[in-house]
């Protein structure tokens, strides 16, 4: 192991060529080099959730036959109340149909739901990003809207040949337009600062003067199609506390956003069909 | 076997210990806490491997690690080449045989390249307190297990090293 005088200079030269030879290099092989060393790891991260998955498994195996019975139980119960709710879906859908045939109007875009497993985390504080375990494979591509049961999870930022990434709403990032629940006035959502040890925080801006809430009654804010993203009425977060902006015409606040935001481990992405009038013509 | 050999599997190791930190993580981010390793993986090409090879899989894995994350392009790798010229400038200033040496010099370099990226990263968010409480919850908290496992750390890839028949201890005590 050499230690002479030059030794650690030689190395400062070194560090310093390879860093003007990396400031020099094409954008577009950077590039290439940052796709190459995302699917070389991509294998590796999707291998680790399936060891996850097996992991669960066998601590599902290790359950009592009657836990079983009981979860098999209110299972039947959450089935038979959502084949209800299904049934009234295709009644409401029908008649939307009827209706905007009647009135000639635009149809509602509509989605195909994918449903993939969350294989690797990335909550910082200047970031927050999943990577999930579908990508070109599936059709996924990026700026799709990606949803979980609390409501809008983020978008797809970057897709991979197995892969995708997605810059979820709790990124200082994020920025999207929405609705306070009930209102139709557009107001902006962007991602928050999120604190250590607590759940992820986003802002809403530009909320008419009108807009009232209180602790006590929260506002739930909702997404918004006016973006071109997400479909009207999924969950955003809930507004507690609203400030009047210095001109007083607007308020801004703070939004809670789901805790299980950041345990997520089942997302589905909503990958747009062509339209009813497309598919017509 | 040669000594690029060994050193490739030495690298393995360190491959192992990445995604390893990212499984972690994938649990502890339940809790808004994140666990930094990045001094770890570098601590042992720097202080005790030639440089060629060393600087190769130094910039390797900071190829992988820029790849992962949404930083501007070159981020992580400069900053892990930056990280590898910390820790050959200090072959000369440690005894890297001393435990509590080797210990501090990893989580001073930690906690310099958490701060480094805070600063470089959030230039937009310095006036906010919350900001910098999570970005100081992350540092002390990575800092400490960096503190914990370098030494251990180091001192199993050494052994791991000794079995393959690359003694380093008596390199070392002969320089």
């Amino acid at each position: 192991m050499p230690r002479n005088f030059t030794y650690q200079a030689k190395s400062f030269l070194l560090v310093l060529l390879l860093l003007l030879l990396w400031w020099f290099t094409p954008s577009l092989f950077k590039r290439w080099t940052g796709v190459v060393f995302q699917e070389f790891q991509a294998p590796a991260w999707t291998a680790l959730s399936y060891i996850r998955d097996l992991r669960s498994y066998w601590t599902t195996r290790s359950h009592s036959k009657s836990d079983l019975i009981e979860v098999g139980v209110d299972l039947a119960r959450l089935n038979a109340a959502y084949a209800v709710r299904n049934q009234q879906a295709d009644n409401l859908e029908t008649e939307i149909r009827r209706l905007e045939e009647f009135f000639d109007l635009p149809s509602f875009p509509e989605y195909r739901y994918e449903v993939a497993r969350v294989i690797h985390r990335d909550l910082t504080a200047w970031w927050q990003s999943l990577v999930i375990r579908k990508g070109i494979n599936y059709g996924i591509e990026p700026g799709q809207a990606v949803i979980f049961s609390g409501g809008v999870i983020g978008r797809v930022s970057k897709v991979g040949a197995y892969t995708s990434t997605v810059e979820l709403i709790s990124s200082p990032l994020f920025r999207t337009a929405a609705h306070i629940d009930g209102d139709d006035r557009p107001v902006e959502f962007r991602g928050g600062i999120n604190p250590g040890l607590k759940p992820a925080l986003g802002t809403v801006s530009t909320v008419p003067a009108d807009i009232v809430t209180s602790p006590k009654e929260p506002i739930r804010l909702t997404s918004s199609r006016l973006g071109g993203v997400f479909p009207d009425g999924l969950t955003l977060g809930w507004v507690y506390v609203l400030e009047a902006s210095p001109d007083g015409l607007f308020q801004s606040g703070k939004v809670k956003l789901d805790p299980r935001l950041q345990s997520v481990r089942e997302v589905a992405v909503l990958i747009p069909l062509e339209s009813r009038g497309g598919i017509a013509q | 076997m040669s000594d690029n050999g060994r050193i490739s599997l030495i690298f393995l190791l360190n491959l192992i210990l990445y995604f390893v930190a990212g499984e972690i993580n994938f649990l502890l981010e339940t809790w808004s806490l994140r666990l930094h390793l990045d001094a770890l993986l570098i601590l042992f090409f720097g202080l005790h491997l030639n440089r060629i090879s060393s600087l190769v899989y130094t910039a390797i894995l900071g190829f992988l690690a820029d790849s992962i994350h949404p930083a501007p392009e070159g981020t992580y790798v400069a900053g892990y080449l930056f990280l590898w010229l910390l820790f050959v400038n200090f072959q000369r200033r440690i005894r890297r045989q001393n435990r509590t040496h080797v210990r501090a010099v990893a989580a001073g370099a930690q906690a310099f390249w958490l701060l480094a990226l805070a600063v470089f990263l959030g230039f937009q968010q310095w006036d906010q307190w919350i900001y910098w409480q999570r970005i100081l919850l992350d540092l002390f908290f990575s800092a400490a297990v960096v503190y914990a496992l370098a030494w251990p750390w180091c001192y199993f890839q050494k052994q791991f090293l000794y079995n393959l028949g690359w003694d380093l201890e008596s390199e070392i005590s002969r320089m």
